[in-house]
């Protein structure tokens, strides 16, 4: 039965292949031994061994610095004596059994990690346990090598140590990697990453839909999914973007990081859309200069209640931390009033794209966005950000939404707590807000142009309706008109454009969007590596002049002709590899 | 070896002593740590490395690792023994350098 979850994409790229479960290491039992001697130098060979195994482990990687560090740090809290005497000491006094004693030191050790207010130190509690467990398992002798089965497979884990993780990634066998718990740095992730096997971690409880058989599994370190029995055209397509990613990846990743910027020197902010903090961290692989747009929605789907403010900052401040000083754009929650967490729900009402939606639901609901106003102000204060809101329809609208920024930046500032100046902007995707464009620049700090809605706006197409879909296309003359209009209305109050649809991702239409005078795009980390590449075979002087005969045409299918005949010879590779013939 | 918060016996001869700021994004994370305990080693004297009152071994990575140094964290380093000097300067280059770190 085909079952998908989301989880955190810690290693990039996309494998599909068998599943192989590592089994789960049960907890410890509390035994009472009668030799104390005995069982204290059951630990230490037990300990000695899992060190030795370690140790061949580093010594066979042989990679980069970074890696055999953390096999070091795991090596030295083997040899710690803080480990080894917190389960001695356990023996000695109470006449536990090994396991036993181990577990308790661990437990009490990691304590004041867990306690920890940075999330990084945190999951060093997970290190911890790690080493706990690759002791445990040589103290319980019988699976105390974790061995592959004699095929490619798709491994899936609670968690790996990084023993292991180097042992069984390094095989060969191992296509990608699945885990239960995790973050993108834990290192765990870190040792998929270096030895560059796809993979997804944090997905939560999974093992249990799969033990004792062997099923197909996607793994798709893109955008942090996992499909188990996938559909057959679904697994053909996951094998198609994989060998896209392969290769991408191999020819672009040393330009990942030049500036991006058209062959006739005019230099194009390239930033990503994200929907999970994790993904930040692909993103920053892919060379993207910020996120120009996190889907804050995605975060809390599928809770019964509201995250707190609290919460929120911490999510929201990871976001930022990873992304290290480049800026990031968070729009507020944007979802239809069936989407909202069970404790809020709002009846959808009968055509919710033109309901309750987004910012529009804050006037049944305004606690939730001011809660989320302010978490967004006190992640601020940790790196660049900006702030913009969805579905506004104009200038009176922002004014309004501006007005709550202030009014929690004040409440912030009364009760001393820390928070930052994000620029406030204003998403402009339904037409009348396109049509406003000049009143809307002169009074946000940037506007933002939501393509995928203002497609379906303007030409009246359900994109979630098969039978129409293919008529929501970008290039459609009226829609290509209002973003030429907005993007004048920008320069003119001299207030940054940036588009953060799918238009931008669509190997055609982005020459034109370049054309129009966009220098800020976003799009789907996915894309990154095409659209930094097609502006760097591109000369802006060229597409201005396409873009004027573009703003000509009568038709999205004239559009798209005029621009495959004057661009051919100069991406028709380009094209070639995104799948256009 | 003692527990964070203990204070080690340290022993006779040259004393040395110096407070650093962590500088680097991640602090004093498990690969730092590494890094700082290995270097620790390397010396006879017996280094200890406070944080907030609290102190730890410094040739322990546990303990390095419990002190949680984030980022803008004043730690200091304490050493005795005939190489003290030598000790507190290597290390709290380390400190100072961000850990060979990037950022």
């Amino acid at each position: 039965m085909r079952v998908e979850v989301r989880g955190i994409a810690a290693s990039l790229g996309i494998a599909v292949g068998t599943s192989h479960v590592v089994p789960r290491l049960g907890r410890a039992a509390r035994q009472e031994v009668a030799d104390r001697t005995e069982e204290v130098a059951r630990l230490r060979a037990a300990i000695e061994a899992s060190r030795q195994e370690i140790e061949e482990a580093k010594t066979a990687f042989g990679g980069a610095e970074e890696t055999r560090l953390v096999l070091e740090a795991q090596l030295l809290m083997h040899r710690d004596e803080l480990l080894a005497n917190g389960a001695i000491r356990r023996i000695e006094r109470e006449g536990v059994n090994a396991e036993w004693a181990l577990e308790q030191a661990v437990t009490e050790l990691k304590a004041p990690l867990e306690a920890a207010s940075a999330r990084y130190f945190r999951e060093r509690a997970q290190d911890i346990v790690h080493v706990g467990q690759h002791i445990l398992r040589h103290l319980r002798g019988r699976q105390d090598r974790l061995a592959l089965p004699d095929r490619e497979v798709i491994l899936v884990a609670t968690d790996l140590s990084p023993a292991d993780a180097v042992r069984l990634l390094g095989d060969g066998r191992v296509l990608g990697l699945v885990t239960e718990l995790g973050s993108s740095t834990s290192h765990t992730a870190l040792l998929a990453r270096a030895l560059q096997v796809p993979a997804v971690v944090g997905t939560g409880a999974l093992l249990d839909r799969i033990e004792g058989s062997e099923v197909t599994v996607i793994v798709d370190g893109l955008r942090g999914r996992v499909v188990l029995d996938p559909r057959d055209e679904e697994r053909a397509y996951a094998e198609k973007r994989g060998e896209r990613f392969r290769r991408f990846a191999s020819e672009l990743k040393k330009k990942a990081d030049e500036p991006v910027a058209s062959k006739d020197g005019v230099a194009v902010e390239i930033l990503a859309n994200i929907e999970l903090p994790a993904e930040a961290v692909a993103a920053r692989a892919h060379g993207a200069r910020g996120v120009g747009l996190y889907r804050s929605e995605f975060v809390f789907l599928d809770r019964d209640e509201v995250p707190s403010e609290d919460e929120q900052v911490r999510v929201y401040a990871d976001v930022v931390e990873i992304c290290g000083g480049r800026p990031v754009t968070f729009r507020t929650f944007d979802l239809g009033g069936d989407k909202l967490p069970r404790s809020v729900r709002v009846q959808p009402g009968p055509n919710p794209a033109l309901g309750m939606r987004a910012i529009r639901l804050m006037s049944a609901r305004p606690e939730l966005l001011r809660r989320q106003v302010r978490a967004i102000l006190r992640a601020a204060s940790v790196g660049t950000v900006g702030l913009m809101f969805p579905m506004v329809e104009g200038p009176s609208t922002f004014r309004v939404l501006r007005g709550l920024v202030e009014a929690c930046a004040s409440e912030l500032d009364a009760e001393g707590v820390a928070r930052g100046t994000p620029e406030v902007g204003a998403m402009i995707e339904i037409p009348s807000a396109a049509l406003l464009a000049r009143e809307l620049a002169q009074e946000a700090d940037f506007v933002s142009v939501g393509t995928n809605d203002l497609v379906q706006y303007t030409l009246a197409v359900d994109r979630g309706n098969a039978d129409v879909a293919a008529l929501a296309d970008p290039l459609h003359p009226a829609v290509v008109r209002l973003l030429a209009h907005v993007v004048q209305c920008g320069a003119a109050a001299d207030t940054p454009v940036t588009m953060c649809g799918d238009m931008a991702a669509d190997p055609v239409a982005l020459p034109v969007v370049l054309g129009l005078g966009f220098r800020r795009i976003s799009l789907p980390t996915v894309s990154l590596p095409f659209a930094q590449e097609l502006v760097r075979r591109v000369e802006i002087e060229a597409l201005m002049q396409l873009a004027v005969e573009v703003l000509e045409s009568t038709s999205a299918a004239a559009t798209r002709g005029l621009v495959r005949e004057r661009l051919g010879d100069t991406l028709g590779g380009l094209w070639a590899e995104q799948g256009l013939s | 070896m003692s527990a964070p918060g203990d204070e080690p016996d340290l022993a006779e001869g040259a004393v040395a002593e110096g407070t650093f700021e962590i500088v680097n994004e991640l602090g004093l994370h498990a690969r730092a740590a590494a890094k700082l305990v290995r270097a620790a080693t390397r010396f006879d004297a017996e280094i200890e490395i406070e944080k907030d009152g609290q102190r730890a071994d410094a040739k322990s990575i546990m303990g390095v690792l419990l002190l949680c140094g984030e980022k803008g964290a004043r730690v200091t380093l304490r050493a005795r023994g005939h190489d003290a000097d030598e000790a507190v300067r290597v290390l709290g280059q380390l400190v100072t350098d961000r850990f060979g770190e990037e950022r």
